[in-house]
């Protein structure tokens, strides 16, 4: 077994010179190593010789045909791909500029008949119907063009406070008294109805 | 000068010298088989990996830089394709029903065709297929290829050091195994 792992060691280059000479020494004089070394030696130089075994050498003057057959194919299927490739991609680029002009197009259509819509028909319940035919952002958009006439928000100038509306306006530009342009007469009318 | 003809071939090929490839591939055909013959233990796979091998030698020449040999390009490329194919065989057999041994595809073509040599393949490759992957490289690389450690360790990356450790271990179980009774 030692002079097993000896030998694997020579054979591996495993030793320094100084290694190598002392076991070359050896191998000279004992010869159970000397046996052992030849017997190794002998295993080696056959197995090495398995490289040298009679093949059929047709396989190897079919082997040159047979990568350019495999090249042209895969050239082939390269080619294939491009031919469908290419129509493929134009119809998925149409298909989607077609999308998006129709879409656009279908939009400003019914932005225009909310428009007519919006501008015609004073019954809100009619036109919500109408609209909520083509679609229902169309009708959000009519509801918020309607009651942007009749605005019942807050105008920015005021301001809420404590529950009270504070005008920020200067007061003195504002026209409170408004009998000031009502005549007595007038006046003594409203107040008799009021009565 | 066996160098600087290599390197004129692959001048030529990329060039557009069709012919300067096909005889590349005759001086390394063999060479580029054997080693996956090897690593691979069959005729089968060995041809699979042999023909990767020159496809991928026909399309990558183009990028080989001349700063190294040819066959150390060429070795790397088959090593690297013969453990892609020992790896794939590896997973495909862990799917149970798909792949198992049995449902391999078993070919009677080899080769190899006189029956004595082949008997004594076959003793060679059980035993380097219980080596570990790295032990059987050095192995097959040492042995078959009759290549240095300097060689080999360009190649596969592994230091000479480790090499030699691994060729030893290798030729101990080698051994061991083929002078089993």
């Amino acid at each position: 077994m030692k002079n097993d792992r000896k030998i694997f060691e020579y054979f591996s280059d495993l030793m320094d010179e100084k290694e190598k000479k002392i076991f070359e020494e050896e191998l000279k004089n004992s010869f159970s190593l000397n046996s052992m070394f030849n017997h190794y030696s002998e295993q080696l130089d056959e197995l090495s010789e398995l490289k040298n075994v009679e093949i059929d050498e047709r396989y190897f003057s079919k082997l040159i045909p047979q990568i350019h057959k495999r090249l042209d194919r895969r050239k082939k299927n390269i080619n294939k791909s491009i031919y469908y490739a290419i129509p493929i991609t134009t119809a998925v680029i149409i298909a989607i500029l077609f999308f998006l002009f129709k879409n656009a197009d279908t939009q400003s259509q019914l932005r225009s008949l909310t428009d007519v819509v919006v501008n015609n028909i004073e019954d809100e319940d009619v036109a919500s119907v109408l609209l909520s035919d083509y679609s229902l952002e169309n009708s959000i958009f009519y509801n918020a063009e309607k009651s942007s006439s009749f605005n019942t928000g807050l105008p920015e100038e005021i301001e809420v406070r404590n529950g009270e509306f504070y005008n920020m306006i200067d007061v003195s530009l504002l026209d409170y008294n408004k009998s000031d342009f009502i005549s007595d007469k007038e006046l003594q009318s409203i107040y008799n109805k009021i009565k | 000068m066996k160098i600087d003809n290599d390197n004129e071939l692959v001048r030529n090929f990329i060039q557009g010298d069709e012919s300067a490839f096909n005889l590349l591939v005759r001086k390394y055909q063999k060479k580029i088989y054997w080693h996956a013959r090897q690593m691979l233990g069959d005729h089968l796979d060995a041809d699979e990996v042999t023909q990767e091998v020159l496809i991928v030698m026909y399309k990558k020449l183009h990028t080989f830089n001349f700063q190294s040999n040819l066959y150390t390009w060429i070795y790397k490329i088959v090593t690297t394709r013969s453990l892609n194919q020992i790896k794939r065989k590896k997973l495909m057999r862990l799917i149970p029903f798909e792949f198992s041994k049995e449902n391999e595809i078993v070919s009677d073509y080899d080769i190899v065709e006189n029956l004595v040599q082949k008997e004594k393949l076959e003793k060679v490759n059980l035993a380097l297929e219980k080596l570990p992957i790295k032990q059987r490289q050095v192995f097959i690389m040492r042995n078959f290829d009759e290549l240095s450690y300097e060689e080999i360790s360009e190649i596969t990356g592994v230091s000479v050091g480790g090499l030699k450790a691994n060729y030893f271990h290798a030729l101990n179980k080698v051994m061991r195994m083929l002078n089993e009774k």
